[in-house]
């Protein structure tokens, strides 16, 4: 069954996924079209076409970050309609555990996360019209690194985990703030009947509140620690460290506010 | 006949208004129930707590012997009272779901109810008209061999003509080992239908009755009862 639920999450999901996809290349080759232009020509030399130029690109670019987000928001929205709103009579009706129904929502939310990050990845270097962006990327963040840190910073290999520990980190965050909303919207729904979705909002941020006591806790201790220690140790290597101890912080928040949307859906359901 | 669901002191509260308080239902297999009161009488909340959308408090529902959950629902056939499907898939979309997720679904009937209303199952849900959405959602609903199906007021807000509709197509669909629970108020459209008849009033069951039975008591239509019982 938990094959199904993905595949009712994405027929419920694909055609806003296939708009945004359609967007995005759109607004990728524009940008990247006009880069070209600039760069190969004397086009921009009048303050007028400057102007457009630069309006132009900023507005390219906002369009792109605004598919991320939209990507990223429709997940839950989906979530709110399918669950707590008219669809909701069906996707509660059917024949599946809360845990099946929610686990299969986590797996296309999984999916989709790392689409949107996959398509920001490509999309880059396209619009920068440099493929060997990373590896720029690369050179750029090793100097910067090596002037902080002369004594742990020894290779590309460092800089290269830093990038992926960096896109790991950013694809749980925004994994967890997915999970947030989920949650904050099923407290809402579910444990009040009137002016739920004002309290879901308000749930959201006290979640935040909640998930940044521990945060705070540990990276206070880490800096004690640091500080306490040589100078010389204040680097890359404890930069990398609290950016892991923030990945697993964030992992863990996201199980546990799983595990809470799916105890209080199972057992609080309020469809009234 | 065999008891198909059972409600024992079953208690249920919207903030602090109690709806139903210790309940007790029996409702056996093979009937057509008339679940009948006015306006906010609390049939629409029994029917979500038998189709699993709104969690009670204390007591417990069995459908077939099964409390509420997985297993029941994949007994019950729910039409709610509105729309409940995603407005931008096609029709032949949305008989996949039904496929997909119910055993009992019979897809080819389906294709028949649907197609016999001249709709196109590549169109869009959201580009029919309000009364074909209704019929749609009605097919597909019909369109299992369930062991309950719990139809929320599906007469209500449509046609004289869409309800002859409506009323053959359940009637011509169902199982006939199976129950039906229709919620109405417009008891004159269906009484000739209902083989049982349950009114509800203020949270509470005021009769269950076979529907024959009631009309020779009484010498009334329900129709007639059921206005006599609710006099403002």
């Amino acid at each position: 069954m938990l094959i199904n639920v993905i595949k009712y999450e994405f027929k419920n999901r694909y055609k806003t996924l296939s708009l945004m996809t359609i967007i995005f290349a759109i607004f990728t080759c524009l940008l990247s079209g006009a880069w070209y232009v600039k760069n190969k020509t004397s086009f921009c030399e009048n303050e007028a076409v400057r102007f457009f130029w630069v309006i132009f690109s900023i507005g390219c670019v906002f369009v792109l970050i605004a598919s991320i987000v939209c990507m990223i928001f429709q997940s839950s929205a989906g979530f709110y309609k399918r669950f707590y709103r008219n669809e909701g009579y069906l996707t509660n009706t059917l024949p599946v555990s809360s845990l099946t129904l929610h686990m299969g929502k986590f797996i296309a939310d999984l999916i989709q996360i790392a689409y949107a990050y996959g398509l920001a990845v490509i999309a880059i270097p396209v619009i920068l019209q440099d493929i060997k962006i990373y590896s720029k990327m690369i050179d750029v963040l090793t100097i910067a690194f090596g002037q902080i840190d002369n004594a742990t910073l020894n290779s590309v290999s460092d800089i290269k985990g830093f990038l992926i520990i960096f896109i790991v980190a950013t694809y749980i965050q925004t994994l967890l703030m997915v999970s947030n909303i989920d949650l904050a919207i099923t407290i809402g729904r579910n444990f009040f009947t009137k002016n739920n979705d004002l309290l879901s909002v308000v749930f959201y941020f006290v979640i935040k509140a909640v998930d940044a006591i521990p945060s705070s806790i540990v990276s206070m201790l880490l800096a004690m620690k640091q500080l306490s220690s040589d100078y010389e140790d204040v680097s890359f290597g404890f930069m990398i460290q609290n950016m892991i101890i923030s990945v697993l912080l964030c992992a863990a928040y996201v199980v546990v506010a799983k595990i809470l949307t799916i105890l209080i859906h199972k057992k609080r359901l309020n469809l009234y | 006949m065999g008891e198909i669901l059972s409600v024992s002191n079953v208690n249920i509260a919207y903030d602090k208004n109690q709806v139903y308080k210790d309940l007790n239902l029996s409702i056996g297999s093979g009937k057509i129930v008339g679940l009948l009161g006015p306006n906010g009488s609390g049939k629409t909340t029994l029917i979500k707590m038998i189709a699993g959308l709104l969690k009670y408090k204390k007591g417990s529902i069995k459908v077939d012997g099964h409390e509420i959950g997985p297993e029941s629902k994949a007994l019950v056939a729910y039409l709610p009272d509105g729309s409940f499907l995603n407005e931008k898939l096609k029709v032949k979309s949305l008989i996949d779901i039904y496929s997909d997720f119910f055993k009992d679904f019979d897809k080819a009937k389906a294709v028949r109810i649907i197609g016999d209303l001249g709709i196109d199952l590549n169109s869009r849900f959201k580009a029919l008209s309000k009364g074909n959405k209704e019929k749609v959602q009605l097919g597909l609903v019909m369109s299992r061999h369930a062991k309950i199906y719990l139809l929320d007021e599906p007469i209500g807000g449509v046609d004289p003509a869409a309800r002859d509709y409506i009323l053959s197509t359940i009637i011509s669909n169902y199982d006939k080992d199976s129950t039906i629970i229709i919620s109405t108020h417009l008891i004159q459209d269906i009484e000739n239908v209902l083989d049982e008849v349950i009114f509800v009033k203020e949270g509470e069951i005021l009769l269950q009755r076979n529907a024959d039975d009631l009309r020779t008591e009484r010498n009334q239509s329900i129709d007639d009862i059921f206005r006599e019982e609710f006099r403002c």
